[in-house]
């Protein structure tokens, strides 16, 4: 009879390790010999370095996930929600170069933990640690102890800090291509998945590119860029794809649409990233586009990730976006739930492209409650085979989901003098209301500043809470489940807009609703009215995101049928079960992330459905 | 004539008639029953299983029983496996003592059955969580072949990811 750790097998021990975050490591580590091993094997696999740091479950949570283990992060330090205290970024820099040179100084004393090392991201935001260059002497230093090791990934994010970064004597599987030169001298003996930041296609060697088996292929966001990549070295060369992984960007061109599409070995496709939507364009031809995709030969799909490519400037055409996406997601779930293979959609994101004054020029009201009903009631269904099969449950993920919503004015505007009235709402949306008072936006139209309104806090506040993920093209939204939300901080006055908010010391109501005009480059400095504001990230930190999470609660109640309170808009017991599954509709969805609030959902005994959010608490 | 069903034999003899659908979680019986009956399951089919008591046996095929539809993320796919909480059913049926769930895990181990490892595991991985080495050994009987020294070389070695 087993009584301790130690007396499980290996494997079965490994199995418990690969569920624990990096301090439980260290901690197990510690405690015997036996368990050291397979600890430091862990800890050492999948290193990411980011300043920001990383957000993590209640400790109280009865529905925690495993993802905080799912790599070892070196950032600053975490910020302290109860004293108030965070972090300046050069004090989180200090520290990442600091743990970095720790790193470094443990893989010479002790080589054999460089064998456990897979990947490395190095996620640098706005050039952070390209400015460092104590940081970057580190990073390269690891990649130099990395020489003649085989690993997967050695991910750079920032194209500048990547330049001045030698990997050229790794043999790695993952592999960014910058120029054709680079490519040219890469070691590519190991690669299988190639992403591509190439500014241009000339001297671009194809016989190079042909001769790998890859299994993913990542094109810029970049249109010019990718269809450059596609018409003279896919095109041009008669390439087929039998990749797993791949972003298909749809140009305006349906012909070059269609020949991309039969470019594609489609029953190999795993994973999909789809972006498309130009500005304005007809929503019929995002039908056409969407109906490219040869769904019956999809038969491997599971993760799915759709990104609005351009910004639609009415409500009706965002409307109509949604409804064309959701068509396609459900033709698709009811077409693998026919099909003989056992491989189903578990993961799907879907990203808006937005206006950054959070307003269409059709007006602030558009139909907020369709909008609602679209993401709370429809989608969820969509996501369940109408037979009888069971299906894996669905990774949902919605972006800037919160930030769409905040370009309808009126329920914001509901939101913020009338929403949650809990004590920490009462407090901290009573704060933002006061901020409202004092401050205005910059109108690059007007060239002057206007009285801020709801919407446009609410969208910058989801821009923040939007960038917890690590939004790199390169990575596309495939992989949000791979990289941990971060704890990213507001400073109140840094806008979706590119000129930041103004404070000002009398309330806004007592002033006219337009300043007096003022040029873009003066209005971009606010170091000065900063220092006196008492709006700062330190107010931000943990707490505005809480509020939002109380707003969003109530979509998350209805994605998951949960309608009390509302009864009487509902014919409870009729259509539903409140809260539980009915024959037509069984809660299928395990993770749902809403513009980087991460709801987990699972049912009580009782059949009951609840939620958790797991790292706003 | 009823469907054949699969007869489960614990290492104490004692026999528990299941579904083909319930028994194939397993992957070790599911591989069994398919390649010692290339046509299908004509009659009943027996499967012992000299590693498991009939106690843990019975757990094991209860999990079987109430999970025989669930599609589980693939093996492969570790940020999905990490991104599945214990469900509130796992997370009460294996509400046992430690004896117990070291026994399922083993019993899971044996049989091939992916998920309910996995499921054990995480309850193992939520009672690490925040306790200290010392507190470990304690709850865990973790013998310490260490000496403080050694400890403190483990803590310096690895200072770069520890949570601040």
């Amino acid at each position: 009879m087993p009584v301790s750790l130690l007396d499980l097998p290996k494997a079965v021990r490994k199995n418990i390790i690969l569920f624990l975050p990096q301090q439980e490591l260290i901690n197990l580590a510690t405690t015997n010999y036996e368990l050291y091993e397979p600890c430091m094997q862990q800890l050492y696999k999948r290193i990411v370095v980011q300043a920001d740091p990383v957000l993590t479950n209640d400790p109280k949570g009865r529905n925690n996930d495993f993802l905080d283990g799912n790599l070892t992060v070196i950032y600053g330090f975490r910020h302290n929600s109860k004293s108030g205290k965070v972090y300046t970024l050069e004090t989180q820099l200090k520290l990442v170069n600091a743990r970095l040179a720790v790193l470094n100084q443990s893989v010479s004393i002790n080589p054999a933990l460089l064998e456990y090392i897979q990947e490395i991201s190095i996620i640098s935001e706005n050039g952070q640690f390209n400015a460092h260059d104590d940081i970057k002497k580190n990073i390269q230093a690891l990649a130099n102890h990395l020489d003649g090791h085989s690993i997967n990934k050695f991910f750079i994010g920032d194209a500048q800090l990547r330049a001045q970064i030698d990997l050229s004597k790794l043999s790695l599987r993952s592999v960014v291509i910058d120029s054709a030169s680079q490519f040219e001298a890469a070691n590519l003996h190991s690669c299988v998945e190639l992403l591509v930041a190439l500014d241009t296609t000339k001297d671009f060697n194809v016989q190079k590119f042909k001769s790998l088996e890859l299994e993913s292929l990542i094109l810029p966001d970049d249109e010019i860029k990718y269809w450059e990549f596609v018409d003279n070295i896919l095109f041009a060369n008669d390439i087929q794809l039998k990749v797993s992984t791949f972003k298909l960007l749809f140009s305006k061109d349906l012909s070059k649409n269609t020949k991309l599409s039969k470019c594609i070995y489609w029953p190999h496709i795993h994973n999909l990233e789809i972006l498309l939507g130009h500005e304005n364009e007809d929503q019929d031809f995002v039908i056409d586009l969407l109906n490219l995709i040869p769904l019956e030969h999809c038969i491997h799909l599971q993760k799915l990730s759709i990104v609005q490519l351009g910004i639609y400037t009415t409500h009706k055409s965002n409307e109509a976006f949604d409804i064309n996406v959701f068509t396609f997601i459900d033709n698709l779930v009811q077409i693998q739930s026919q099909s003989l293979t056992k491989s189903r959609l578990n993961y799907i994101s879907i990203k808006h492209n937005l206006p950054a004054t959070a307003n269409f020029p059709d007006g602030f009201e558009g139909n907020y409650l369709r909008r609602y009903k679209s993401f709370g009631d429809l989608l969820p269904k969509l996501l369940v085979s109408k037979t009888d099969e069971e299906q894996p449950k669905i990774n949902l993920f919605l972006p800037n989901v919160f930030q769409t919503l905040a370009c309808y004015d009126q329920p914001m505007n509901t939101m913020l003098w009338n929403g949650c009235k809990c004590p920490h709402c009462e407090d901290y949306l009573g704060k933002l209301d006061d901020f409202l008072m004092y401050h205005k936006y910059y109108n690059s139209e007007l060239k002057s500043y206007k009285d801020l309104n709801s919407s446009l806090i609410m969208f910058t506040i989801g821009e923040f809470l939007n960038s917890r993920f690590n939004n790199h093209d390169l990575l596309t939204g495939l992989s949000y489940l791979h990289y941990p939300l971060s704890n990213r901080l507001w400073n109140f006055h840094d806008s979706a807009l590119s000129i930041p908010f103004r404070c000002y010391d009398v309330q806004i109501i007592d002033q006219g609703e337009f300043d007096e005009e003022v040029e873009e480059e003066a209005a971009l400095n606010i170091s000065e009215t900063l220092a006196h504001c008492k709006y700062n990230a330190a107010v931000y930190n943990r707490n505005i995101p809480l509020s939002i999470s109380h707003y969003l609660d109530d979509l998350v109640l209805k994605l998951i049928n949960l309608n009390r309170g509302d009864a009487e808009a509902f014919e409870l017991g009729t259509d539903f079960r409140d809260g539980g599954d009915s024959e037509d509709l069984k809660l299928n969805i395990n993770k749902l992330v809403l513009n980087g609030i991460s709801y987990n959902l699972d049912r009580e005994l009782n059949g009951t459905h609840f939620f958790e959010d797991v790292l706003d608490y | 004539m009823s469907n054949p069903k699969v007869i489960v034999i614990s290492s104490d003899d004692e026999k528990f008639p299941v579904d083909p659908k319930v028994a194939e979680k397993s992957l070790l019986m599911k591989n069994m029953i398919n390649d010692l009956n290339p046509d299908g399951l004509q009659e009943d089919f027996e499967i012992p299983t000299p590693n498991v008591r009939a106690n843990v046996l019975a757990k094991v095929l209860e999990w079987c029983e109430h999970h025989k539809n669930t599609i589980f993320p693939d093996d492969d796919d570790e940020d999905a496996k990490k991104s599945a909480p214990v469900e509130e059913w796992d997370k009460n049926f294996l509400k046992v003592d430690q004896e117990m769930l070291y026994e399922i895990m083993l019993a899971a181990n044996y049989l091939n059955i992916r998920p309910l490892l996995d499921a054990g595991c995480k309850m193992v991985a939520e009672m690490i969580k925040g306790k200290s080495p010392e507190e470990l050994r304690r709850i865990f009987n973790i013998v310490n072949d260490f000496s403080p020294e050694e400890e403190a070389a483990i803590r310096r070695e690895n200072e770069w990811a520890e949570d601040r």
